[in-house]
């Protein structure tokens, strides 16, 4: 793959994806900070990683692939090995302050989805993430590289957890 | 909170606002040609300090056969480990991020564990291969030593080493010493930075079930 090439299909990636691998780094982090570096590492790697392409599956898919492989090797790089923080209790400002209070609403609901995700195991946050994309169990299977029912009782559980935390905000 | 409501979260969820660089790409070149020079400019400085080195063992008076041969087994060793490690190193570059995360996984873990392998036999055998280089190189440099070539020319003097036993012990245990710390923080940083993640890789690779 030459330099033109490589620059094209990057720039497709780039355009089509770039806006659901942001909310995977959202999903899969939640720190602000440092959704920005992961997902700048993605795009890194999706840059060095153009030639493996081979077209056996479809581009999109190879992307997910990319981002999730990313961000299971991401907390090395930080150099601490830490989860993310359980006690996180700091929203990120996703909406405009000065926006209405539907959006406002929209905005708080969002940030305790990011906390209530933040607080799954690392897998877990990934599948998530790639579900409320509206993948398909069937894509996320071809990412992930386990079957599709199994995709399924991993999603059933995770959104039970997800609910039982979310619950805890409106007891709040 | 019902469980509608996440799937209503679920709509919101695609608006959360993402980062905008226009000027990544422009961003990724440059880091690409810069990491490549790099690379490249390391190789160089090591062919000029292995040379500057050989040129310089050239221009000294006195060098016996024995310093000759102790050198050599040091440089050969030092480059045939420095080999071994980069081969067996772990690089985020070598790994494709293109397949799926639990064969991923695997082959990251084959990749974390063959690099802890290196601290093992390799690093006994090149400290080894150090003490006897240098030992060899200082038969060859203290002042009453004969050489090896000097002595087969001249069976009969009667002439033998001279070299004090206490000087090899302590350059010996030098190195040992010099050897054995440096496993010690290797050890330590493979503990702390690498076996976490090799245990949560597999952690991951075990959850999944392979297709």
């Amino acid at each position: 793959m030459n330099k033109q090439q490589q620059e094209k299909l990057f720039l497709e990636v780039y355009t089509d994806y770039r806006l659901r691998i942001y909310r995977i780094c959202y999903g899969y982090i939640y720190e602000k900070e440092q959704v920005d570096d992961l997902f700048q590492e993605i795009m890194l790697n999706i840059w060095n990683s153009m030639e493996k392409f081979k077209g056996d599956s479809s581009i999109g898919t190879w992307a997910y692939r990319v981002a999730v492989n990313t961000a299971l090797l991401y907390n090395r790089k930080t150099k601490q090995y830490k989860k993310v923080s359980r006690e996180a209790t700091e929203y990120n400002t996703l909406t405009d302050v000065s926006c209405p209070d539907d959006h406002k609403l929209k905005e708080t609901r969002l940030n305790q989805l990011g906390l209530s995700i933040s607080k799954l195991e690392k897998q877990d946050r990934l599948i998530i993430s790639l579900i409320l994309e509206g993948l398909t169990y069937d894509q996320v299977s071809e990412i992930v590289g386990i079957k599709a029912n199994y995709v399924g009782v991993k999603v059933t559980r995770i959104k039970k957890q997800l609910y039982e935390t979310l619950k805890k905000y409106d007891n709040e | 909170m019902t469980m509608n409501e996440l799937d209503y979260l679920g709509k919101i969820w695609g608006e959360i606002p993402a980062t905008d660089s226009s000027q990544t790409i422009a961003k990724l070149k440059k880091l690409d040609f810069f990491q490549k020079r790099i690379n490249r400019l390391k190789v160089v400085a090591i062919i000029l300090i292995l040379t500057s080195l050989i040129i310089t063992l050239n221009f000294l008076s006195n060098i016996t056969l024995e310093v000759y041969i102790g050198v050599s087994i040091i440089i050969a060793s030092t480059a045939i480990f420095i080999g071994y490690y980069l081969k067996n190193q772990f690089y985020t570059s070598k790994l494709d991020y293109g397949v799926e995360s639990a064969r991923f996984a695997h082959e990251a873990i084959t990749m974390l564990r063959r690099q802890n392998g290196i601290f093992g036999l390799p690093f006994l055998m090149f400290i080894l291969f150090m003490i006897a280089g240098a030992n060899i190189m200082f038969m060859g440099m203290t002042p009453d030593s004969a050489s090896i070539s000097d002595i087969a020319m001249t069976p009969d003097s009667g002439s033998g080493s001279a070299n004090p036993l206490y000087f090899h012990i302590i350059f010996s245990v030098l190195i040992a010493l010099s050897g054995f710390l440096g496993l010690l923080v290797r050890r330590w940083r493979i503990r702390r930075e690498v076996n976490p993640l090799i245990e949560e890789l597999s952690h991951f690779e075990n959850e999944q079930q392979y297709e």
